[in-house]
């Protein structure tokens, strides 16, 4: 039996543990750049803006590229990452998790950018009047009025981080049982001829998404209910 | 204005405002405790001689003063710039939409400017909220469920809550429909009446301010005019009785 195997868990569990730490991570630093986004006038912030998009646009290998020589072991990030964490970046379950976030972290800047700029000003200008400083009406009013908007896009990030192929191939390497993802297998699986393998993971993906996504839209609507 | 009476005067505000297009606004506000009309057509530039006061808009000029602390002092010859930002001012502000937090239930509406405050000292200052307008039985309840006057009532209540040094109301009834206007309004006078701060009700109807100078003794009301022939826009600010 195929999921009686522990060797044909492991990718989705990794997949999955990626994704979900891709995800977390890009909500961390995406929320405040879509709020610094949307709520500050300064220079070069439609250059900010461009450049948040270029995942959705670049080949997975330029992408790849770009985070092999930002990331390496020689480098000054790479560097500081192997001295707090004692383990490389690239070619680590690590570098699957930064090649996740270079997709989901768009949707999250993007989306929660819309969100942010959707909520009633007045509600803003009330909150100043009452004393809330910027940091305070973001949590107290800004946040709350989008939170479907902002769950919706996390689940879309989500769905986006799970998917990935190129960029983690580049990156983390197809390594099977360290950094081999479920994306990674089902290629390395058709490739062995092992095909019942590859039709598990591409079922699981794809029921898994296809819950992502259907959520996903159903919250999206309605970003303005409480 | 007698001399007696300046010596009362809490705010004052002079501010000068030009936006592209020839909008032009000139404005010398003295306010004294209590209720002050500001009458004009709609357009004159009342919501945005507010917005100034409350420090929501900078202007090109000018200085406003409350309670002997200069909140905002520009380019005005041999002061340094100030400009309290808003969240500091301490000055109430309901505006045409009530505004309430849609996320939070009128309790929690009502105590969002008590953030800092001790939980004691909270509890007993919206009891008195709660108390002066009648709002118990609404504290359960979301703004979506609220009818207009019911929403401005809990509007006011949360301006009022934090103890500010000066409200601001801009045409607090439009949304309230005709019918419970009168009411409402009676007893925004009364509340209103009874401040020790200065109160800046702005309106661009005659009926309102007449009810408020019938019932405020000595209610003062400053007229806001086109300028004729220009596009400029002043105040001028003639005492009524």
């Amino acid at each position: 039996m195929l999921a009686q195997q522990p060797t044909f868990w492991h990718p989705l569990g990794l997949s999955f543990a990626v994704a979900a730490a891709a995800t977390g991570l890009s909500l961390l630093v995406g929320v405040p750049i879509a709020a610094l986004l949307s709520r500050k006038r300064f220079w070069g912030r439609d250059l900010v803006d461009a450049v948040v998009c270029l995942p959705l646009v670049l080949p997975p290998t330029v992408l790849g590229y770009y985070l092999l020589i930002l990331l390496a072991r020689s480098s000054p990030l790479g560097h500081l990452f192997e001295a707090i964490f004692g383990m490389p970046l690239t070619f680590t379950p690590a570098g699957a998790v930064v090649a996740a976030m270079v997709h989901a972290l768009p949707f999250i800047i993007k989306a929660g950018r819309a969100a942010l700029e959707g909520v009633d000003p007045l509600l803003l200008r009330a909150a100043a009047s009452l004393g809330a400083g910027e940091l305070r009406s973001l949590w107290t009013v800004t946040l709350p009025q989008c939170r479907r908007a902002l769950l919706a896009a996390t689940l879309l990030a989500f769905a986006r981080a799970l998917g990935d192929f190129g960029v983690t191939l580049m990156v983390a390497g197809d390594i099977p049982g360290y950094t081999q993802t479920a994306a990674l297998a089902i290629y390395d699986a058709v490739e062995g001829g092992h095909d019942r393998v590859a039709l598990g993971y591409v079922a699981v993906l794809s029921v898994l998404s296809l819950a992502v996504m259907y959520i996903g839209n159903k919250l999206t609507p309605a970003a303005h209910e409480r | 204005m007698s001399t007696e009476k300046t010596a009362d005067i809490a705010l004052t505000a002079k501010l000068a405002l030009t936006r592209p297009g020839g909008f032009e606004l000139d404005v010398a506000l003295a306010l004294p405790r209590g209720v002050t009309v500001l009458l004009g057509p709609s357009g004159a530039g009342k919501s945005t001689t507010l917005d100034l006061i409350a420090g929501y808009i900078r202007p090109d000029r000018g200085r406003i003063e409350l309670d002997g602390q200069v909140l905002l002092s520009c380019g005005v010859a041999g002061e340094a710039e100030i400009q309290v930002p808003v969240q500091r001012r301490r000055i109430g502000y309901v505006m045409q939409s009530p505004a309430l937090f849609p996320h939070l239930r009128v309790a929690a509406n009502l105590a969002y400017g008590l953030a800092g405050w001790r939980r004691d000292e909270r509890h007993e200052r919206l009891a008195e909220i709660e108390q002066a307008l009648e709002l118990k039985p609404l504290l359960q309840r979301w703004p979506q469920s609220l009818s207009g006057g019911e929403r401005q009532r809990v509007a006011l209540g949360r301006a009022l809550a934090p103890r500010p040094r000066a409200l601001l109301l801009d045409e607090p009834l439009s949304a309230v429909d005709l019918r419970r206007r009168d009411a409402l309004l009676e007893r925004l006078r009364d509340l209103l009446g009874a401040l020790a701060i200065p109160v800046l009700y702005v309106t661009h109807s005659v009926e309102e301010q007449r009810f408020f100078s019938q019932g405020v003794a000595g209610c003062p009301v400053l007229r806001m005019q086109s300028r004729p022939g220009g596009d400029a826009i002043e105040i001028a600010p003639v005492a009524e009785r």
